[in-house]
């Protein structure tokens, strides 16, 4: 696994949003994604930005990795990141999908629906934003598609309409 | 850069782009600054890739969220604002329905210098059907569900010159095609003396007497490591920022009129709707948004399509679900629905000093995003859609008509939906009541001499329709009063 050093989560956190990642784009033929480079991805893009959603993104991914983790799977304690991949996978089908207590308090619901909402969030940028989600989807980039290669792709400039006719700087008001 | 300049406009994008450029078209010598929170970037450092985009020129990087999560917010942040990153849809707001609604609210706009304003600014940027040679491959799908329906649709106006039709439209042109306000009315402006200032950050209107005085800011420089604050003396200050934008603007400079500032907040948003055409339509080639059905005064339907990041948040499913709907993607055809929310809603600055917004979907704007999402179900199935899936939190699928009763079963309130908005409204709006309104209908804040907001910010009552022509249409208006 290439060496990335997380500018925006811990360490700790970036390993959880590789397991994040890992469990949630399930390829149809058993395909192991690279979710060490879509969550480097992530993690680049996330230190780059401002928004009062970061706080909430790192919340997410550290309940999840954390104190949350234990609450769905019976005060089983440990790392989400440590867990085999189906157990992954069903702590993360009990966040979008909450049952009990979860389910019935309001509150909670509406957290749990925004941290699923946040983890597919993550997951899906950073995996379809990336060179090799991009390609699995059949979208093919620009400058492969046959007809740009016949295109003049030269910046158009565009002149000012009223350059002429309207009063010369300098002449008064 | 001066000390000090006659005008001080905040904010580059449709509104202070226009303002700018008519004040100095009109007053050759005045000293005009536009001070943009963005980043000044060169369209040849475009790329076509969305997270490298979204970090640039979108505001919050893309992470813009009402209060309770339910909405995104997508705005640009970068000099030329949202004309940057939007579809470049011209739409004239219907002003026999909307300049009368803004009457009652004590708000009078000259329909006349209105229509005019809209004319000279279609002219200066191009505005022309979208050709349908240049739309992506999902709009001829939507027009044959329309036609077969008889909803009555059309191809809309956009303003663009000799587009490629490479579909990144939402992240930046690249090939300077779109008549963004990056490559027109700024570079215009710019050269007849306006000064545009990019990278200002934690700005604030420093005011006394009633009587704005300076405008103070950081920057420029990195946007984490700012350098030191720059004041600069204004005998006016024109506030363009957009509609969260402007409110924020003016609640951090503690200019608050009667308390109203950041009231009446509304937006033109909805949901997205994906249909599987079971052929190969390449919606990522050409142009993304580019279709409207009228099907009800209730909603508006329009067709997009966008690059595969942001696709695959808009279509609903989880694990391998989502993964097989993602491997379809080239088979797919989009198309939004939108509706107008009453303008009760609210931009604030938190305990935290966050800006908030506190806007939900009602019931009844539920209610009518339900209905048009059967609609737009009923003509994708009409042109052949295999399946259309909406973007709903539970994963809906229709493959009938009989499914279509699965939006009463299961979605029932605005959380149910996968809602954004790129069409947020008020916030500032105008009336001549200053019980009621934050700006007069001269563009002025009530209760200051030389400040103004001139933006969506202003928009009483939602214009139902994609905001940007009737924003540029405003300042362009509005010009002829800021600097008279």
């Amino acid at each position: 696994m290439p060496t990335y050093h997380p500018r925006f989560f811990s360490q700790n956190d970036f390993d959880g949003l590789v397991a994040i990642i890992e469990t949630m784009i399930v390829t149809t033929d058993g395909t192991a994604v690279d979710a060490h480079g879509a969550a480097a991805d992530v993690d680049r893009y996330l230190s780059r930005i401002e928004s009062p959603a970061l706080e909430q993104i790192r919340l997410a991914i550290d309940a999840i990795d954390s104190w949350y983790m234990p609450l769905l799977l019976n005060f089983r304690f440990g790392r989400f990141r440590d867990l085999p991949l189906a157990q992954r996978r069903a702590v993360i089908e009990r966040i979008i999908h909450p049952s009990g207590l979860f389910k019935a308090i309001a509150a909670v619901r509406a957290g749990a629906r925004d941290a699923a909402r946040t983890l597919k969030l993550l997951a899906s940028i950073g995996y379809y934003g990336s060179e090799a989600g991009i390609r699995i989807t059949g979208y093919q980039p620009v400058e492969e598609r046959p007809r740009f290669q016949a295109l003049d792709q030269t910046p158009r400039a565009h002149p000012d309409p009223f350059a002429h006719s309207d009063p010369v700087p300098g002449g008064g008001a | 850069m001066r000390a000090e300049y006659d005008l001080v406009i905040v904010g580059s994008g449709a509104a202070g782009s226009v303002l700018a450029y008519q004040c100095i078209r009109t007053h050759p010598n005045a000293r005009i600054a536009v001070l943009e929170r963005g980043k000044r970037v060169s369209p040849r450092d475009f790329t076509h890739d969305t997270l490298d985009m979204m970090a640039r020129v979108y505001k919050n990087g893309g992470l813009q969220t009402s209060k309770d999560n339910d909405i995104v917010f997508a705005q640009g942040q970068a000099v030329g604002g949202s004309t940057v990153i939007n579809n470049a849809i011209w739409i004239r707001a219907d002003l026999d329905r909307v300049l009368p609604e803004w009457e009652r609210q004590g708000a009078v706009v000259d329909r006349v210098a209105l229509d005019a304003a809209y004319a000279e600014i279609e002219s200066a940027l191009h505005v022309e059907p979208i050709p349908p040679g240049m739309a992506n491959g999902g709009s001829e799908f939507f027009l044959r569900g329309c036609r077969a329906l008889g909803i009555p649709a059309e191809y809309l106006r956009h303003n663009r010159q000799d587009c490629l039709g490479c579909g990144w439209c939402n992240f930046g042109c690249r090939y300077d095609r779109k008549t963004s306000m990056l490559v027109t009315y700024l570079p215009w402006a710019e050269r007849r003396g306006v000064d545009i200032i990019d990278g200002c950050r934690d700005l604030r209107i420093h005011h006394r007497d009633g009587a704005a005085t300076t405008v103070e800011f950081t920057g420029v420089g990195d946007a984490h490591s700012p350098t030191a604050r720059t004041t600069l003396k204004a005998g006016a200050v024109a506030v363009c920022a957009g509609a969260i934008g402007s409110s924020e603007v003016l609640l951090r400079s503690g200019i608050n009129p009667n308390g109203r500032t950041g009231m009446h907040f509304h937006a033109l948003g909805g949901v997205l709707v994906s249909a599987d055409t079971a052929a190969q339509v390449n919606g990522y080639d050409r142009i993304g948004l580019t279709c409207i059905a009228h099907a009800s005064p209730d909603y508006l339907i329009e067709s997009y399509f966008t690059p595969p990041a942001v696709f695959s948040l808009s279509v609903s499913g989880w694990f391998e679900e989502h993964f097989q709907r993602m491997c379809r993607y080239p088979r797919f055809a989009q198309a939004g629905v939108m509706t107008a929310t009453d303008p009760t809603g609210r931009i604030r600055i938190n305990a935290k000093g966050h800006v908030e917004i506190d806007l939900v979907f009602s019931d009844r704007d539920v209610r009518r995003l339900k209905d048009g999402v059967a609609t737009l179900a009923r003509i994708f199935l009409a042109a052949g859609a295999t399946s259309v899936i909406p973007a709903t939190y539970e994963g809906l699928e229709f493959r009938t008509e009989a499914d279509l009763a699965l939006l009463d079963q299961r979605v029932h309130a605005a959380d149910d939906l996968l809602l954004g908005s790129a069409h947020p409204q008020g916030g500032n709006i105008m009336s001549d009541d200053p019980r009621r309104g934050v700006v007069d209908s001269r563009f002025r804040v009530h209760g200051f001499r030389n400040v103004y907001v001139a933006d969506a910010s202003v928009f009483p009552t939602n214009i139902k329709a994609n905001c940007q022509a009737t924003v540029m249409a405003m300042a362009h208006y509005a010009a002829g009063m800021v600097l008279s």
